[in-house]
């Protein structure tokens, strides 16, 4: 197909994005070619700016635009009791459900040796060393999966011995069901009932 | 259990196809390269997601179609399963219209066996085709096994990739305990049943063997290299032998080593036997087989015959057909020539015939 550089440029960049196809890439582009010259700068403002303001916050790992995320700075909420997550969007779901009032680690991933993931390659550092401080509790919160346990079984292992109460959330939730789809009364129920590892 | 109504669109030659089947006996008959196994193919297909003839799963798709389709009617309570190939090699399943989570998750729904003129790897192929053919029946009976067996792989996996990244820096050992949890459990669980269900079809095959007319005495032993083990022991062997594992770059124990055996007359039918011993030791198998999933299941499962009758001497395929006019509740034949089916099947059973992807009845 002959198309003109910019926009085949264009089809190239949106093609990278996941879940982007070849297909709808094309359309994406074709539609910003429709846009206003308004509008297509206010998006591409803000793409720099998410990426330019968006930080991890210092202490977990969340994506946040202040060094400290909000949950972080919420004076209101307990900083002993820890609850480790393999993603940012699963704050987002343990958060809907209105029920934890503690604070929130951000792994950003799971342990997988096939895709070369191993402890270095997530904040699993940063989170021993939060455990300096004075916490009474862990709750790991990754995902019943087969990598969520294996990456939930490894940080019990490493953090038991410092003396910490260490969590899983209660297997109310189907095996292979994600935070994220999870719906809140299964989650709520998976939070009270969390048994000690 | 039987199947009331067989429909394919795009599926190998046939564009589309609507078929009733009978409850009894359906013979299929056409020539070579007409498309009769396709027939059996898509049955066989939809009972285990798996190919009947060394089939690639995109081969499923007709030429020129982007997904074939296959849909069945059970003939208790009109259920339809139907299962969509894409060329991605995605499958999806549904059941009266929903779709299912997974694919694999059809297993079990249209219970079927086949007996093919190819089933003799079964006895002399690789290890994985003797596994491969445990792993299939036993995931038909028992949903869990299909899930435990899924995560063993996945776990296998995921150390395998661990001894591999050991052989170039060091990798700590708590590293590898979360993986060989789970695939001690699982193991545990595989191989529990493996051992039970070959010790169920014993006294079977040996039944059988006689009918078909044979004298000899038929045992099956598993060998596994964790035989008797349970998860806590299993875990600690996994543990030992890291160090030896690494240096060869994969597990060196566990059901993905598991072997089992069929003798014939206390001689491994893998080396010895003739080719016609064989043959009538893979026959009885199958029929043991059969007869496991129809207690299992309490109902008989579709049993699919492929061209099996010109490879058997006369007396071997008067009496096999004695034991399915007998026995069976649907069958799906294919034959080249109707009246090797004898007179038996021939009379009671439905023909259809197939003609370059067509049915001509
Ligand atoms: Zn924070």
């Amino acid at each position: 197909m002959n198309v003109a550089r910019p926009l085949a440029q264009l089809i190239g960049e949106l093609e990278r994005l996941p879940g982007v196809g070849p297909k709808s890439a094309q359309r994406l582009a074709y539609h910003v070619l429709r846009m206003t010259v308004e509008d297509v700068q206010r998006l591409s403002d803000a793409l720099c700016q998410a990426k330019e303001l968006l930080k991890l916050c210092e202490a977990c790992q969340n994506v946040s635009a202040e060094p400290l995320c909000e949950i972080c700075r919420d004076a209101r909420r307990d900083p002993h009791i820890i609850c480790v997550v393999s993603e940012p969007r699963d704050i987002a779901a343990l958060e809907r459900v209105n029920e934890f009032k503690g604070h929130y680690h951000v792994l950003h991933g799971l342990l997988s040796p096939m895709d070369g993931v191993g402890p270095e390659q997530l904040k699993m550092r940063e989170l021993i060393e939060r455990l300096r401080g004075e916490i009474h509790e862990v709750i790991l919160a990754t995902n019943p999966t087969l990598e969520g346990d294996a990456t939930a079984l490894y940080l019990a292992k490493l953090i038991k011995p410092i003396g910490i109460k260490v969590t899983r959330l209660a297997h109310g939730m189907p095996v292979g069901a994600e935070l994220d789809y999870a719906d809140s009364a299964t989650l709520m129920s998976a939070l009270q009932y969390r048994r000690e590892m | 259990m039987h199947l009331d109504r067989l429909k394919l669109r795009d599926f190998r030659n046939f564009e589309a196809l609507d078929l009733q089947l009978e409850p009894g006996f359906n013979l299929i008959v056409g020539k070579n390269a007409q498309g009769k196994t396709n027939l059996l193919e898509a049955i066989y297909f939809i009972g285990t997601g798996k190919r009947l003839r060394g089939m690639r799963d995109h081969e499923a798709i007709r030429q020129g179609a982007s997904s074939a389709h296959i849909e069945v009617t059970l003939a208790e309570g009109r259920t339809s399963v139907s299962l969509d190939i894409f060329l991605s090699g995605r499958k999806s399943a549904s059941i009266n219209g929903q779709s299912l989570p997974k694919a694999s998750d059809l297993l079990g729904r249209v219970p079927v066996v086949a007996f093919s003129a190819s089933d003799l790897p079964i006895l002399r192929g690789e290890p994985s085709e003797r596994r491969a053919f445990l792993d299939l029946h036993l995931s038909q009976i028992y949903p869990r096994y299909l899930t435990q067996f899924s995560a063993y792989k996945q776990a296998l996996a995921q150390r395998n990739s661990l001894l591999k990244l050991a052989q170039k820096e060091p990798v700590e050992a708590s590293l590898f305990v979360p993986w060989e949890m789970t695939m001690s459990v699982s193991a545990e669980h595989i191989s529990l049943h493996r051992e039970r269900y070959l010790a169920d079809l014993k006294p079977e095959i040996q039944a059988r063997h006689a009918q078909l007319g044979s004298g000899e005495s038929i045992t099956l032993e598993l060998e596994s290299t964790l035989a008797g083990l349970d998860a806590a022991e299993i875990a600690d062997r996994l543990a030992e032998s890291r160090e030896r594992d690494i240096q060869r770059g994969s597990t060196s124990l566990g059901p993905h080593r598991d072997e089992w055996i069929l003798c014939i007359d206390q001689k491994d039918a893998r080396r010895y036997g003739s080719q016609g011993q064989q043959r009538t030791a893979v026959i009885a198998l199958k029929l043991a087989v059969f007869r496991f999933l129809e207690q299992s299941l309490g109902q008989s499962p579709v049993l699919l015959l492929d061209d099996i009758f010109s490879d058997l001497d006369h007396d071997r395929r008067q009496k096999l057909i004695e034991i399915v006019a007998q026995e069976a509740g649907q069958v799906v034949l294919t034959c080249t020539d109707a009246a090797q089916a004898g007179a038996e099947l021939g009379s009671h059973a439905r023909r259809i015939v197939i003609e370059q992807g067509k049915v001509s009845e």
